[in-house]
């Protein structure tokens, strides 16, 4: 997913190119279908629509059924603008998304009525059989829908800032840097010695522990970054982050 | 067996799942730590900063290659950036491409690049860009090309305000351009105005041939958005390009973005609305017909539309076979002959058969004017119609000796063609890409044609790359190919009166091939039996024999007599 301007990637330009950060795009669109708004918020849910995805399986539908559902929601989400009432309230895109699914449940459209409003155009799509495949190796134990629906949502986020953080390593011929001290993102326990690391990619070790700092540096730049796409306003981005670290703690084996 | 992983710092389980194998809530914790503060904005040290089309534009320093002396930017195209650079060793200009995927996700990706890279160093043509080398410095690949100053295509034909003639009259050169590039088994899958520069002289030249595509067309799904949009509008993607059927591209790929340049530049409109997400304008190329060009303008007459639609057809099977067949029928619609894109109307038929030959025109004019006169037509009615008669006998013949040309140019398309899906198949499906091959080769051959070069050097590259090894042995020429049924075996017959059985599951097919002896001429003919375990090899010494395909033992079982 890609910004549509960056945002605070290292905290200089952080207010004035805020706005075009996907959520707040198209919270400041709601009222006319502008095109760039519309392919922010496709955007958006073909980034996040894994939680919503085991969120439905959770609540006891069928693959099928809640295949049909979920796309059968996006479709409804992208044609209808409910991004208006979104707008009262400013939160976050997690919860709106959440909010939204229940109230279009809820509504009792049934199953065909659904299908025939997303059938004629898919505007975005959805790799649902993958899906399938990734719920099944959700853990059994019980968790509530709620719960896998925020938890899974926090990896979404962190899936992506490692691709992006990968692809950044990447761009610039420093792949094998990335892979060699990537364990170090999380701390020193648990990652190789320094002295290994430094022999495995031909640098001092020196330059290894600068390697490490840059690339936490540049994570949580990112992480911030990935989090603000779905936040309106930048003072929530540190809320959220707390927030779904809590989401990840609480989870118990 | 599985153990949960645990997290060494935090003790919590690991799933198998978890981004780049580190502990979730660790990784988020290690989030929180204070924001950077806004000192060096280099933290990687690069070749160069950013994707094309970053606001904040940053100074890029020129990269250091060696052999070259780089002099400045040219411009940044959806793949890279490109520099303008002097070749040491030649001191002679060059454009320096530089591309954004710098490391290679797979070996296998990067083999395929060096090989398009290779195939296409070797077209030389007065209107290809030149490739003269290419290399790898700091994990980042280039290539250097010929320099073509020059404008692309679509700003030249507005700047020089061509007519519409003048416009098919380039693209006929573009055409025959990118002919001779499938003829030798490259496949550009990203033609466009901006890969189309036109010099002083008014010449197009064609860049970029097949490189730099190839790579994003494996990693990625062309349907997701992608980072930075880096590949580019898909305006000119043909249908089996913007539905990822990634097996279907081949030379009539490039047909269909022809069509879409040529149908550019007549109507000033593309032939599908490209409003709406990325996603949105996929679909509608893969799956919508194309705005028929005369609901645009009507300076497109019917037959130009005909020749656009053709071009522009969906199925692949429905366009022109080959680039050069595009060519002929540009050629055909300026000289008013008639077009092979749909056959005519006897309207438009007579309208441009008159355009053709005025006098004769004037003169079956005259006939219908004296018809509808009613007075003393008889001789002249008689006249002409002997002429047509005689002139249809001669057409007669003509036509059939037309027929048979078209069939085996046809024939001659479809195994290059054959041969090009074949090269652009060998890394991916390397058995499939061996079957192409033996098709390409076995069109011809069948009807006692010679076997095209490329169709050869597309089976020896497949052998090659199912067996790591050229498959040597025949001491003579090779005359016929077999594959088996379940592709695990192949058989060749030669000149040299043997045929040999070269097994593919093994570890170097090249090492032992099973060899066939027992005819006493060349062997011109074979077949496997569906079944895989018979094959039957004729021979010019007018027998048949048929082996038995057990790789351990044969046995020359019978002996049939040919002609008696």
């Amino acid at each position: 997913m890609s910004p549509l301007g960056q945002s605070s990637e290292s905290g200089q330009h952080g207010q004035r190119s805020f706005a075009t950060t996907h959520w707040s795009l198209v919270l400041a669109a709601a009222h006319d279908s502008r095109p760039d708004a519309q392919a922010a918020l496709a955007t958006l849910c073909e980034t996040y629509w894994y939680p919503l995805y085991a969120y439905v399986r959770r609540l006891g539908y069928k693959a099928e059924d809640a295949q049909d559902l979920t796309q059968g929601f996006f479709a409804a989400l992208l044609e209808k603008q409910y991004v208006k009432a979104a707008d009262r309230e400013r939160g976050r895109f997690r919860s709106f998304l959440l909010t939204a699914l229940k109230r279009f449940l809820s509504k009792e459209y049934d199953r065909a009525h659904a299908q025939t409003r997303g059938g004629k155009r898919k505007p975005i799509s959805l790799d649902l059989e993958s899906g399938e495949s990734r719920y099944a190796l959700e853990p059994s134990h019980d968790v509530t829908p709620e719960a896998i629906y925020q938890r899974r949502w926090a990896l979404t986020v962190l899936d992506r800032v490692i691709v992006r953080l990968r692809q950044a390593y990447a761009d610039a011929g420093k792949e094998k840097v990335f892979d060699g001290v990537k364990a170090f993102l999380t701390g020193e326990t648990g990652a190789p010695p320094y002295e290994q690391v430094a022999r495995e990619l031909g640098m001092s070790e020196g330059a290894v522990k600068v390697a490490v700092h840059r690339l936490r540096r540049r994570y949580r730049d990112l992480l911030r970054s990935e989090i603000a796409q779905t936040v309106a306003d930048p003072e929530e981005v540190e809320e959220e982050l707390k927030y779904l670290l809590t989401v990840l703690e609480g989870g118990k084996p | 067996m599985n153990q949960p992983r645990q997290c060494r710092q935090c003790g919590r389980e690991l799933a198998s799942d978890a981004p780049a194998g580190l502990c979730p809530a660790c990784l988020m914790k290690a989030g929180l730590g204070a924001p950077t503060n806004a000192g060096d904005g280099t933290d990687l040290p690069t070749v160069y900063d950013r994707r094309a089309g970053d606001a904040r534009g940053p100074q890029r320093t020129p990269p250091q290659i060696e052999g070259y002396e780089i002099l400045g930017p040219l411009g940044e195209g959806g793949m890279g950036i490109v520099w303008r650079a002097v070749q040491l060793s030649t001191r002679r200009p060059v454009a320096l491409k530089l591309l954004l995927a710098g490391g290679f996700a797979s070996p296998k990706a990067r083999l395929r690049f060096e090989r398009e890279v290779e195939l296409a160093a070797r077209l030389e043509h007065p209107h290809i860009a030149r490739v003269y080398e290419s290399g790898l410095h700091q994990g980042v690949y280039y290539y250097a090309m010929e320099l073509v100053e020059g404008v692309p295509l679509d700003q030249y034909v507005a700047e020089h305000g061509l007519s519409q003639r003048q416009v098919l009259a380039l693209m006929r050169t573009v055409c025959e351009a990118v002919q001779h590039a499938h003829q030798r088994g490259v496949i550009h899958r990203d033609l466009k105005p901006s890969n189309i520069l036109v010099t002083a002289d008014g010449q197009p030249h064609v860049l970029d041939f097949g490189l730099a595509k190839t790579i994003i067309e494996d990693e990625a799904q062309l349907a997701v958005s992608m980072e930075g949009e880096a590949a580019g509008t898909p305006a000119y993607m043909s249908p089996e390009q913007a539905a990822a059927r990634l097996n279907q591209i081949d030379t009539r790929t490039d047909v269909y973005s022809l069509g879409v340049i040529l149908y550019r530049l007549l109507t000033s409109e593309f032939p599908h609305d490209l409003t709406g997400t990325r996603l949105e304008v996929l679909r509608r190329i893969a799956e919508e017909e194309v705005r028929r060009p005369r609901q645009i303008t009507k300076a497109v007459d019917k037959e130009l539309e005909a020749l656009l639609l053709k071009a522009l057809a969906h199925d692949p099977e429905g366009r022109y076979p080959t680039a050069h067949a595009l060519a002929e029928d540009l050629r055909r619609y300026a000289a008013y002959e008639p077009i092979e894109a749909r056959p005519m109307g006897s309207f438009g038929r007579v309208r441009r058969w008159c355009r053709r030959k005025p006098v004769v025109a004037g003169l079956a004019a005259a006939v219908v004017v004296a018809l509808v006169a009613g007075t003393g037509i008889s001789t002249y009615f008689g006249v002409v119609a002997q002429r047509r008669a005689a002139e249809a006998q001669a057409n007669a013949d003509r036509e059939t000796v037309q027929r048979l040309e078209a069939e085996r140019q046809t024939r001659l398309a479809n195994a290059q063609r054959l041969a090009a899906q074949s090269s652009n198949a060998l890394d991916r499906h390397s058995e499939r890409s061996l079957r192409l091959a033996v098709e390409a080769l076995e069109i011809t051959l069948r009807h006692g044609e010679p076997r095209i070069p490329e169709a050869e050097q597309a089976l020896r590259d497949a052998l090659a790359r199912v067996g790591g090894r050229p498959l040597q042995g025949h001491e003579n020429w090779i005359l016929c190919v077999a594959i088996s049924p379940d592709s695990r075996c192949l058989v060749t017959g030669s000149f040299d009166s043997t045929a040999r059985l070269w097994d593919l599951t093994a570890k170097d097919p090249a090492a032992a091939p099973i060899i066939l002896r027992g005819h006493e001429r060349g062997i011109v003919c074979m077949a496997i039996s569906p079944d895989g375990r018979w094959v039957v090899t004729s021979s010019h010494d007018k027998t048949a024999r048929l082996w038995h395909l057990r790789l351990n033992e044969l046995m020359d079982l019978a002996r049939r007599t040919l002609g008696r």
